[in-house]
C-alpha cells in the first residue's frame, strides 16, 4: 500500500514540479524629445487656462509614463480621468480656504481645523492608495487596495501617542530643569549646557526612543500599503523583515556620524561645513535607493516576486546632474530630466516569474469612487512614504 | 456579420486581453469596409467602429481600444488607430494636444511663448499681484504677522540698550515729530543693542522700527537718522515683509505649476532659482524703500547726501564685523572715511551680486548723491559732533 503511494507521487512529480523561475525586467520606452514636447505644451495649456487645465496634463504625463513601463510585452495604464482629479483639487481648496479664513476667525478655529485635517490624514493615505491602485492596470486587469481605515488608524495612533506621553513625562519633571524663580535670581550667569543638566536629561534624552522607534512606524505603513494591495483577485504580501529596515538606518547613522565627525575634526570651520554636502547627498540617495529596494523587493505577487536592485552610486549620480542641469536650464531640462530617471529605475526592476504572468483574475467592476478619493489623490503629494 | 462578406481595409497588429483573466493573446485588429472592428481569432462578431472607444494619442506610447465588453487591444500602431478614426469619424478635433505636440513649429514657438511669460509673471506678475493682495488685507490684520518677532528677537539676538536716556528721548522726540509730520501714529520705535546685527535697523510687520546701539553711534547727525527712519518707514508703508511671504507662496506655486509636482525632492531642484528670483525681489524692495526716503527727504528739505552718508559708513561698518577688527575702532575709522567721501570700499559687480538682498551701496549712494546735486542743496558732509 505504502509502496503504491510513494510509486504514485513519483509518476506525479514531474508533472507537478514547478516550472523553472525565470527573471523579466521592466523596460522604460519613453523618450526625452517626445515627453518636452507633451511637457511643453501642458505648461502652456496650464497657464493659459490659469491652472485649470493641471489635471489635464497630470493625466497626460502619467499616461506617457505608464504607457511606456512594459513589462513581458505588455504595458501599464494610467486610468484616473482628469475631471476625478478636479474634484479633488476643488475639495481640497475649500479645505484650504477654511482653514486660512479660519485663522482670521479665532486661533481656536484655526486649532479645530488643524485637528480636523490631522484626523482625516489616514484616511487620506488609505484613499491615496486606493485611488493610485484603481487607477492602475496590467494587461487589462487593475490594481486595487483594500481600505482598511481600522489598521490605518492603529498604526497613525501610535506616533500620536508617543508624543502626547512625551510632553505629560516633560510636564511632569519640568520642575527638575526649570529653574525656579529664586534660583533664577540667585544665579547671575547661566550654567554651560552639558550632558548631565537637568535638561538634557528630561527634555532631550525622552526624544530619543520616539526617534529609535520612526523605523519600526515606516515598516508598519509599508508593510500596511503593501499587503493591502490587490492585482485583479490576486494579494501582494510583503515579506521585508523589520531587521532589514532597521539595518538600512542604522548603517546610514553609523556612516554619517563617522565621516561626519571625521570631516568636523580634521577640516574645522568652513570646510569642514562644506565637505558634509557630498556626505548629506549620500545619505538622501541611501536613505531612498536602499528604502525604495527594500519595500519593491519584498513584493511578492501569487508565486511570482518583485525584484529591485537600484544602486546608490548610480541614483547620487542621477540626484546631482539631475538636480545641475535643471538649475542651469532654468528648468526647461526636467523633462529629459524625469526620462532618464524612470529608464533607469525601469531598468533596475524585474519581476522573477514562476510560469506565466497569464493567471491572474480581473475584479468584476464594482460602484466606482468612493466619495473623498480624488482628495486622497491631492494629499497624496506630501504624503509619499 | 462575418468577415468574409465584407472587405478588409485597415489591419494592425497587438494584443487583446478580454478583463476576465491576465491572459494576452497577440491578434489582429482588423477594420472592414462597412466600419466595423473586428479581431481576428477571437470573435467572430463584428463590433461597430461607433462602440468601440480609443485611448488618446500619447506620444508613440501604446494605444487601447476598448470594447463594450470590457475587453481591451493594446497595440504600438498608432499610426494605423489614427488611420481608423480617420476613416470613420467626421470629427476632425481627434488627437488636438498630439497634433500640437507633434508640429516642431507649435513646440517651438510654445517654449518661446513660456519662457517670455514665465519671464514676465515672475519679472512683474508676481511683485504686481503680490502688491495688491497687500494691500487689500485690513491693516490689523497685515500687523499680525508681526507678532511676537521683537519678543524673538530680543530672546535671542538683542539686548537691552546701552544708549543714555537723554540720547533716546532726544530721538524718540525727533522721531515723534517727523511720524507726526507724516501723518503715522501707528509706528514705534525701539533701541536695541546687538553685537550679531551690527549696525542695522529692522522694520518689523507689526509697525516697530529697530534701530541698534551701532547704527545710532555711528550716526554724527540726527538727520542721518531720519534719513535711515524714512527708508524703514517705506518698507512698513508699503507692506514689505506682508509681500515677500505673498510673493514667496506665488513663486512656490508658479514653481509647481511648471514643474508639475510639489514633491520635496524638487524643493532642492529649484532651490536655486528661486533664491535667485526672491533676492530680486528683495532688491527692488530695497530700491522702493530708498525711493520712498528720497521723496520725503525732498519734500521735507532734508538734504539726500545724509542718506548717502549713511549708507557709506554702514558698508564699511559692515566689513568691520566680518573682519572681526576691534569694533568701536573700525566704526571710528568708519565714520571718518565716510567724512572724507572715500567710504566705499571696491565693490566687484560679481555673481554673488545677483544672490544679495540690497542693491549694492553703490548704485544706492549715487542715487541719493545725484538727487542732492540736482537738487541745488549741496552740502558739505557733517563734521563730527560728540
Amino acid at each position: 500500500m505504502d509502496t503504491h503511494a510513494n510509486d504514485e507521487q513519483h509518476m506525479i512529480a514531474p508533472t507537478t514540479n514547478p516550472t523553472p523561475e525565470h527573471r523579466i525586467p521592466f523596460e522604460f520606452t519613453g523618450n526625452a524629445n517626445e515627453f518636452f514636447s507633451i511637457w511643453i505644451i501642458n505648461v502652456l495649456l496650464t497657464i493659459l487656462t490659469l491652472g485649470i487645465y493641471s489635471p489635464w496634463a497630470k493625466v497626460r504625463t502619467l499616461q506617457y509614463f505608464y504607457g511606456n513601463i512594459q513589462l513581458d510585452g505588455a504595458s501599464f495604464r494610467y486610468l484616473a480621468s482628469p475631471l476625478q482629479i478636479l474634484k479633488g483639487r476643488a475639495i481640497a481648496l475649500v479645505f484650504f480656504a477654511a482653514y486660512y479664513f479660519s485663522g482670521l476667525i479665532s486661533p481656536l478655529a484655526t486649532g479645530i481645523m488643524i485637528g480636523v485635517i490631522a484626523l482625516l490624514i489616514p484616511a487620506m493615505v488609505v484613499m491615496s492608495m486606493s485611488f493610485q491602485l484603481r487607477n492602475t492596470a496590467y494587461r487589462n486587469i487593475k490594481f486595487n487596495f483594500q481600505k482598511n481605515f481600522k489598521r490605518a488608524y492603529t498604526i497613525f495612533a501610535y506616533p500620536l501617542l508617543l508624543t502626547i506621553l512625551y510632553f505629560l513625562f516633560v510636564a511632569y519633571f519640568q520642575d527638575s530643569f526649570l529653574p525656579t524663580a529664586a534660583a533664577a535670581e540667585n544665579e547671575t550667569e547661566t550654567p554651560s549646557p552639558s550632558i548631565f543638566s537637568p535638561f538634557f536629561l528630561f527634555v532631550i534624552l525622552p526624544l530619543l526612543p520616539i526617534v529609535c522607534l520612526f523605523p519600526l512606524w515606516q515598516y508598519m505603513i509599508i508593510k500596511f500599503k503593501s499587503s493591502h494591495a490587490c492585482f485583479g483577485q490576486a494579494d501582494f504580501s510583503f515579506n521585508g523583515t523589520l531587521g532589514d529596515l532597521y539595518s538600512i538606518y542604522i548603517k546610514a547613522f553609523l556612516v554619517v556620524s563617522v565621516f561626519g565627525l571625521l570631516a568636523m575634526f580634521a577640516f574645522n570651520g568652513l570646510l569642514g561645513f562644506i565637505l558634509t554636502l557630498p556626505l548629506y547627498l549620500w545619505l538622501l540617495s541611501y536613505i531612498q535607493t536602499k528604502k525604495t529596494n527594500f519595500i519593491f523587493g519584498n513584493l511578492n505577487i501569487a508565486e511570482h516576486r518583485v525584484q529591485s536592485d537600484l544602486k546608490v552610486g548610480a541614483m547620487l549620480y542621477l540626484y546631482v546632474t539631475n538636480t545641475l542641469a535643471i538649475a542651469i536650464s532654468l528648468g526647461l531640462l526636467m523633462p529629459w530630466a524625469k526620462i532618464r530617471t524612470a529608464r533607469y529605475r525601469a531598468q533596475m526592476t524585474s519581476i522573477i516569474i514562476t510560469g506565466d504572468l497569464d493567471n491572474f483574475f480581473g475584479v468584476q467592476p464594482e460602484g466606482q469612487s468612493a466619495f473623498g478619493e480624488e482628495m486622497g489623490e491631492v494629499f497624496d503629494m506630501g504624503l509619499g512614504v | 456579420m462575418t468577415v468574409d462578406s465584407m472587405t478588409v481595409d485597415i489591419k494592425i497588429t497587438g494584443q487583446y486581453s478580454d478583463g476576465k483573466t491576465s491572459h494576452c493573446t497577440e491578434t489582429l485588429l482588423y477594420l472592414t469596409d462597412e466600419d466595423f472592428i473586428g479581431l481576428e481569432g477571437i470573435d467572430e462578431e463584428l463590433v461597430a467602429v461607433a462602440a468601440v472607444n480609443f485611448s488618446p494619442r500619447i506620444g508613440n506610447s501604446p494605444r487601447y481600444v476598448e470594447f463594450p465588453n470590457g475587453a481591451h487591444f493594446e497595440t504600438l500602431d498608432n499610426d494605423g488607430i489614427d488611420h481608423i478614426i480617420e476613416r470613420t469619424s467626421s470629427k476632425r478635433s481627434h488627437n488636438l494636444v498630439h497634433k500640437l505636440e507633434k508640429s516642431k513649429r507649435w513646440v517651438l514657438s510654445t517654449l518661446l511663448v513660456v519662457i517670455f511669460f514665465g519671464w514676465s509673471f515672475i519679472q512683474f506678475g508676481i511683485p504686481y499681484f503680490s502688491k495688491e493682495i497687500a494691500f487689500m488685507i485690513p491693516d490689523e490684520h497685515a500687523r499680525l504677522l508681526g507678532d511676537g518677532v521683537l519678543d524673538s528677537l530680543d530672546e535671542h539676538l538683542m539686548q537691552a540698550s546701552e544708549l543714555s536716556k537723554t540720547r533716546q528721548q532726544d530721538l524718540q522726540q525727533t522721531f515723534t515729530v517727523l511720524l507726526n509730520t507724516l501723518d503715522l501714529n501707528n509706528i514705534r520705535v525701539v533701541f536695541r543693542k546687538s553685537n550679531t546685527i551690527g549696525a542695522n535697523a529692522l522694520a518689523l510687520p507689526d509697525g516697530t522700527i529697530v534701530f541698534t546701539d551701532d547704527l545710532i553711534n555711528l550716526a554724527a547727525d540726527n538727520n542721518e537718522i531720519i534719513a535711515v527712519m524714512l527708508h524703514e518707514i517705506g518698507h512698513l508703508q508699503y507692506r514689505h515683509s506682508l509681500r515677500r511671504v505673498i510673493q514667496g507662496a506665488s513663486l512656490a506655486l508658479f514653481v509647481a505649476v511648471i514643474t508639475g509636482d510639489v514633491s520635496t525632492s524638487s524643493a532642492i531642484i529649484t532651490g536655486l532659482p528661486v533664491l535667485l528670483v526672491e533676492s530680486g525681489y528683495s532688491r527692488d524692495m530695497e530700491i522702493e524703500a530708498d525711493e520712498f526716503a528720497l521723496q520725503y527727504m525732498l519734500r521735507y528739505a532734508i538734504d539726500p547726501a545724509y542718506f548717502s552718508t549713511m549708507m557709506q559708513k554702514l558698508q564699511v561698518s559692515r566689513q568691520c564685523a566680518t573682519h572681526q577688527a576691534d569694533i568701536q575702532e573700525c566704526l571710528r575709522k568708519a565714520i571718518e572715511a565716510a567724512n572724507e567721501n572715500q567710504g566705499i570700499t571696491q565693490e566687484k559687480k560679481d555673481i554673488r551680486q545677483y544672490f544679495a538682498s540690497h542693491p549694492l551701496t553703490k548704485e544706492r549712494v549715487t542715487r541719493f548723491k545725484n538727487a542732492a546735486t540736482s537738487n541745488g542743496s549741496t552740502q558739505a558732509l557733517p563734521s563730527e559732533s560728540p
